[in-house]
């Protein structure tokens, strides 16, 4: 793909703006609906297993330094396999992306601007991911990389200023609302660290690809760290949050935390980090998109489709019809779907890869290097 | 990166449309001028509806030709009988001139009454309303709602928003009511461990002084409530007490002494001053101030399925008052002190706790999460139900209260 080369630190804020966008609409608050007070040793489990599955990813991607889940496929099953991984790749970042968008625009509707039509919420957004991605991968990236430790920040002032109301023992029962619930159900939750999609189409960005382990581990890192904090202080925060579904857990957190008496109603700061958040992730979102998009047709100028694909966006966005739909596809469609495309499929050709790779590298060595480079 | 020119025209229409907007200032129905700030909302029981609700509406300051402060100290109370908190709005909104925002909403008051009843469906609804804040205070009224806001008149202060948010920051030096946010209340009601309760709150006046409690003359300062300390003032409003809630429904109130037990059980305590019958005289008191030395230490045993909780209280006391033959400086006089008040405190504290257990059936101190890592699963723990089970308590109670000397006499 013609990717600007990106360095180390720009990746790791690629992978992570996506679950910082995850646990400012409500991925922490579905955790804790799923397993109730085990939900932190949920988040425990399905780290280790997320680091134990990159393990094995970033071994898979050593036969294949300049590649990405694409060009993979491409290599195992020709274009036909491509243009199937090309689209489900497209399907699954459009969907994410608009249920990210919709969720987002409802939240703001409801709490800032409450006669404003969605329609022009979702346009704004979408305007400014547009725009930068009309200048070029370069400044979507760079933008990324400002915006991610502005949204950190804005993220842990919350976790800090509701600590003097933990009651931390609103981790037990331990074992939460079951074994089951916790360890095997519980695994599923391991679509909450969605940044791994990012880690499929990482490394031909890459300056330096021998950072690319380093790099996945940082932002997984990084990203589960957040997800387990926000849990954390969900859980010890507001007992509430186990019987009540509200509109955001975290702008919740924002209401209910204690600036003082100067600062007395800050939630409009937090919240501009977090539309600056969500432009991002959608601006990343849509690159990938459209060089998905130009790699499986081979279209040479492909900076006329972002238009076609902000309508996408924009029109998925408008399919749910309140927040109980995006909800529902979030917990169901989009969970089974994350886990299917990330966790199996193409984990299932990163293997077959590698094994058709060490298999044709024994038998014509030059051949693998050609399609290597 | 070269740009286009096309790309600079966009921009700059970006640009000027932006200013454009932001330099226009209000333009739409939402501006100041048009709202009017609700600072209290009161709950009663209506005579002929459901509900009686009694709004506190600032009057911005028209003195100053401007738009004005929306925490203006001049206020006006209506009150509406409508079938629920929202029509009720909507009734005023149709009375008014202006459009009400609850954005500044700094109390809400329930009547004991209307709280005996049951107030979730209202609490759901005032926590559904992203006007009003998580942090504004819940009140339950020993008299009307209504008469409880018609009598609130700040007498230090002029902004009456401020006032009714500085109002129960006297709990962090007299422990004699505590401050309750919605939103704290709305935990504690959907906590397993822990009952909720709120502010109790009152108008004093002479009339009131005339209560049961006080002829009997045998009550101490601190064993009054809300009303009923003999302060010689027009009616106003007085926060002193907790009301204990059983679920939603209030279950009984707690007086001052007993909410500085409370605070004292639960770790809330930040300093307060008790008066204790002195040990070297008849007929004298000493008055100390308190202060946590370290966290109070709770812990829960379930003997035969009923809860043994025993509370170990560690205090710091100062000593304030003095006489002419006080000596602190003797080690006996002050170990003498010490035995006295932590017996007294000890009493009041077994009081407390077994009036909140057997009278109110209502675990407010949250004695619950020190138990719940006896269960494994979210059912074992439901299906043992602590918050029914709580009446069946037994306490032990253990207080260790260290006593320094005065502040600037130690001897006389």
């Amino acid at each position: 793909m013609n990717y600007s080369k990106i360095g180390s630190i720009e990746a790791i804020s690629l992978i992570i703006i996506v679950i910082l966008n995850h646990i400012v609409l409500h991925f922490p608050k579905n955790l804790i609906d799923s397993c109730g007070p085990s939900s932190p040793i949920n988040v425990i489990y399905i780290s280790i297993l997320i680091f134990i599955f990159l393990y094995f990813l970033v071994k898979l991607f050593k036969n294949f330094t300049s590649n990405d889940i694409i060009d993979i496929s491409e290599f195992l099953g020709g274009k036909f396999l491509k243009i199937i991984i090309g689209i489900l790749f497209i399907l699954y970042f459009l969907i994410t992306s608009s249920t990210s968008l919709r969720n987002f625009a409802e939240i703001l509707k409801v709490t800032y601007f409450p006669n404003v039509n969605i329609y022009i919420l979702l346009i704004a957004f979408l305007i400014v991911a547009l725009i930068a991605n009309k200048f070029g991968t370069n400044s979507v990236i760079r933008c990324n990389l400002i915006i991610v430790p502005l949204v950190l920040i804005t993220l842990l002032i919350p976790f800090f200023l509701t600590i003097t109301r933990y009651v931390p023992q609103r981790i037990f029962p331990i074992l939460g609302y079951g074994f089951n619930e916790t360890f095997f159900k519980g695994a599923t939750n391991i679509f909450a660290i969605n940044g791994i999609a990012y880690i499929y189409f990482l490394m031909p960005m890459l300056k330096k690809q021998e950072n690319f382990k380093s790099i996945s581990f940082i932002g997984i890192g990084i990203s589960t760290l957040y997800l387990f904090l926000s849990v954390i202080t969900l859980l010890f925060s507001f007992a509430d949050v186990l019987s009540v579904n509200k509109l955001s857990s975290v702008y919740s957190l924002i209401r209910g935390a204690d600036f003082g008496n100067f600062f007395q109603r800050p939630d409009a700061i937090f919240f501009l980090g977090w539309m600056l958040s969500l432009m991002s992730y959608l601006s990343i979102s849509l690159m990938l998109i459209t060089n998905i998009f130009r790699k499986i047709t081979n279209i040479k100028n492909s900076s006329s489709m972002i238009y076609a694909f902000c309508s996408s966006i924009f029109i998925i966005s408008l399919i749910p019809k309140g927040m109980e739909e995006i909800r529902y596809i979030e917990n169901n469609i989009l969970k089974i779907f994350t886990i299917s495309l990330l966790f199996v499929i193409s984990f299932i050709i990163m293997i077959i890869s590698n094994i058709k790779y060490i298999k044709t590298h024994n038998k014509h060595p030059k051949e693998v290097d050609l399609i290597e480079n | 990166m070269k740009i286009s020119t096309s790309y600079k025209y966009l921009v700059l229409f970006l640009l000027l449309s932006i200013f454009t907007f932001s330099l226009s200032g209000c333009y739409n129905s939402q501006n100041i001028d048009r709202l009017a700030y609700i600072v209290a909302i009161g709950l009663d029981i209506g005579e002929n509806n459901k509900l009686r609700i009694s709004f506190q509406i600032s009057i911005p300051n028209s003195s100053s030709g401007e738009s004005g402060s929306s925490q203006s100290s001049e206020s006006v109370v209506n009150a509406i009988e409508c079938s629920s908190i929202d029509s009720g709005i909507n009734l005023l909104n149709s009375y008014l001139s202006k459009e009400v925002n609850l954005s500044h909403c700094k109390v809400i008051v329930f009547s004991e009454k209307f709280a005996y009843g049951g107030i979730s469906e209202s609490l759901y609804t005032l926590m559904n309303d992203i006007q009003i804040r998580p942090d504004c205070n819940i009140v339950v009224s020993r008299c009307d709602a209504e008469y409880f806001l018609k009598n609130s008149e700040p007498l230090l202060e002029k902004l009456s928003a401020k006032y009714y948010e500085i109002a129960p920051s006297s709990s962090e030096y007299t422990a004699y009511t505590q401050s309750v946010t919605l939103s704290k209340f709305f935990s504690n009601y959907n906590d397993s461990c822990t009952e909720c309760y709120a502010i109790l709150g009152g108008v004093n006046s002479k009339s009131t002084h005339d209560t049961a409690s006080n002829i009997s003359g045998e009550e101490k300062d601190a064993d009054n409530k809300a009303n009923e300390t003999l302060i010689d003032s027009k009616p106003n409003i007085e926060n002193m007490g907790l009301a204990v809630f059983n679920g939603d429904k209030l279950a009984g109130e707690l007086s001052g002494i007993e909410t500085m037990c409370h605070q004292i059980v639960s770790n809330y305590l930040d300093t307060c001053n008790i008066t204790i019958p002195s040990p070297f005289e008849n007929n004298k008191n000493v008055s100390l101030r308190l202060r946590l030395k370290n966290k109070t230490k709770n812990k829960v045993y379930l003997v035969d399925n009923s809860p043994y909780i025993t509370t170990k209280v560690n205090l710091e006391a100062r000593i304030l008052s003095m006489d002419e033959n006080s000596d602190y400086l003797e080690s006996e006089n002050i170990k003498l002190l010490e035995e006295y008040a932590n017996s007294y405190l000890e009493s009041k504290i077994y009081e407390y706790l077994y009036k909140t257990s057997k009278t109110l059936n209502s675990d407010i101190d949250g004695f619950g999460k020190y138990v719940i890592h006896n269960f494994l699963t979210w059912n074992d723990w439901k299906s043992y139900n602590w918050l029914e089970n709580y009446k069946n308590s037994f306490f032990n109670v253990d207080v260790n209260i260290s006593v320094k000397s005065g502040y600037l006499i130690l001897e006389s």
